[in-house]
């Protein structure tokens, strides 16, 4: 009866380290998430800044 | 009376207990792994903001000159 009640205290303290872990990596993977969006952002803009360039140069090229 | 199932569910208990171990341990590599990738990836979220920061600025530029361009 002893060691089933220490078993199961110790099992309890396990799970509830188990769901504090599991808040952090949510935490992290929603920070995840953020980053993700703000780095398709990034592309984005250096995909358009590319083109813009690329259509200014032949601009550029064609006048001349 | 002695429970005839006392032992195995003890070692079933047992058994339980360690999988729960390891698999905290196992989260708490991921949590640690994650919190890495999270911060080499902050200058690029920063650089991110810059950027968005600077096309908004030039959008507004654009627009209260009205030379603004339809795209093609």
């Amino acid at each position: 009866m002893d060691s089933k009640q220490r078993q199961y205290a110790r099992l309890a303290a396990q799970l509830k380290q188990l769901r504090e872990n599991i808040d952090e990596t949510a935490t992290q993977v929603e920070l995840m998430a953020n980053q993700s969006n703000m780095i398709t952002k990034l592309g984005a803009i250096q995909s358009s800044t590319f083109i813009g360039s690329n259509r200014v140069f032949e601009d550029e090229m064609l006048k001349k | 009376m002695e429970n005839p199932y006392e032992k195995v569910q003890s070692n079933i208990l047992a058994r339980i207990i360690g999988n729960v171990e390891r698999l905290n341990q196992s989260v708490v590599i991921l949590n640690q792994e994650l919190r890495r990738v999270n911060a080499k990836n902050k200058n690029l979220e920063l650089m991110s903001q810059m950027c968005e920061n600077y096309r908004e600025s030039v959008d507004f530029q654009l627009q209260a000159t009205s030379k603004k361009q339809e795209p093609l």
